[in-house]
């Protein structure tokens, strides 16, 4: 726990580019107010290491730029007061990604899962302009409500055993995002996009891998719960391999 | 690029882990009972322990299936309770916190009904109240 003007040490895993292995380097500086580890990184930056290099945006929470592992922990260095976190602060770059540069790393493959997933709609019945919006009932929009609140921070692949070992796993954020879109009333149970969906959640780059640790509804800063969505795709994608194995029984594809 | 990864035993760096790890083990326990149960009775059976070898092995098969009754006896007990809670999860109407505990609740009452039922069926010996 830190006082106000007492010394706080940071230790931020640095790597540069074409280099084998990374490295560490401590910073020594003062605590103050509600410092949290965001605002010591920019006075890191600002004051003693103009080379250190991280992601941020928003500063409060709601752009999910600023994911970095704190103590082993993935989390949102924004909303992490150093007053609540053990010292030395221990500062890393997320897990089971590629690392850029110091705590920059390529989160390319989790957003490719995301867009595998295909997180749009495709309403079977179209709605011209003249015939005004889409409609739905405040039961129905509170069944995507919950999934609807994930910001893309992947802490959540972070804390992911399973995606840490195998790729083809289709994590948990991605997970998540199929589920809002799979429940959304706006799109047709039977649309030709739903179950293209399902096919992709169904395949061996889907959601089968997910062993339900739940660590990822644990990390998740919007309580998204990525692992209770990824347990109700499970049951959906048995109903959907069970359809088209009917279906293919009774020869109409 | 330098890949962070998940350190080796990362299983040990938080409880949630340990936990997961420990629940996942119960499966080849309850498996490894089964196996060494099936050894016993099928030797039994063809009157494989009654020969000079089957002496000296069934002891030691018999202490390890005593053992493994017990360790068994636990992992199913936690086998079925995290997956009673884990089928509260899944389900696809969304339920509430609430009515999740009690469904989860409501499964373990059943199974321990259900199990006292089977038991009985099997004419093993527990204290119930006289009939």
């Amino acid at each position: 726990m830190a006082t106000n003007g007492e010394k706080v040490l940071m230790r931020v895993t640095r790597y540069t580019p074409g280099e084998a292995m990374q490295f560490h380097k401590t910073y020594e500086l003062k605590f103050y107010g509600e410092m949290t580890v965001l605002d010591a990184l920019n006075e890191i930056k600002d004051t003693q290491d103009g080379t250190l290099t991280y992601r941020y945006s928003c500063r409060m929470g709601i752009c999910g730029s600023c994911g970095m592992m704190v103590n082993g922990k993935p989390v949102l260095t924004c909303q992490t007061n150093i007053k609540d976190v053990t010292h030395p602060v221990r500062v890393e770059p997320l897990r089971n990604f590629p690392v850029i540069k110091d705590l920059v790393v390529d989160l390319g493959d989790a957003f490719e899962k995301m867009r595998s997933v295909m997180p749009y709609m495709a309403p079977v019945k179209k709605r011209l302009i003249e015939e005004g919006e889409y409609p739905q009932t405040p039961a129905q929009r509170e069944k995507l409500d919950q999934t609807s609140q994930c910001i893309k921070c992947m802490l959540c692949y972070s804390a992911c055993p399973v995606y840490g070992m195998n790729k083809n796993f289709v994590g948990p954020a991605a997970g998540a995002l199929a589920y809002r879109y799979n429940v959304d009333s706006r799109d047709s149970n039977d649309s030709a996009q739903k179950n293209k969906r399902m096919d992709v959640l169904s395949s061996e780059k889907g959601i089968w891998g997910c062993s339900f640790i739940g660590e990822c509804s644990t990390v998740c800063p919007k309580r998204v719960d990525p692992a209770g969505a990824l347990q109700r795709l499970k049951v959906m994608g048995a109903l959907h391999l069970g359809k088209k194995a009917a279906q293919k029984l009774i020869g109409k594809e | 690029m330098s890949l962070s990864t998940f350190p080796p035993f990362w299983w040990t760096k938080n409880i949630r882990y340990a936990l997961y790890l420990i629940r996942e083990l119960t499966g080849p326990l309850i498996v490894g009972y089964f196996i060494i149960f099936l050894i016993l009775m099928t030797g039994e059976s063809l009157s494989i322990w009654d020969s000079e070898i089957g002496e000296a092995v069934a002891p030691f098969l018999f202490c390890t299936l005593y053992g493994f009754t017990i360790v068994g006896f636990f992992a199913s007990l936690i086998h079925s309770v995290t997956w009673f809670w884990a089928t509260t999860k899944a389900s696809p109407i969304p339920l509430s916190k609430p009515f999740q505990f009690f469904l989860f609740f409501s499964s373990i009452f059943a199974w321990i009904i259900f199990s006292l039922f089977v038991i009985r069926a099997l004419h093993l010996y527990i204290p119930l109240a006289s009939h």
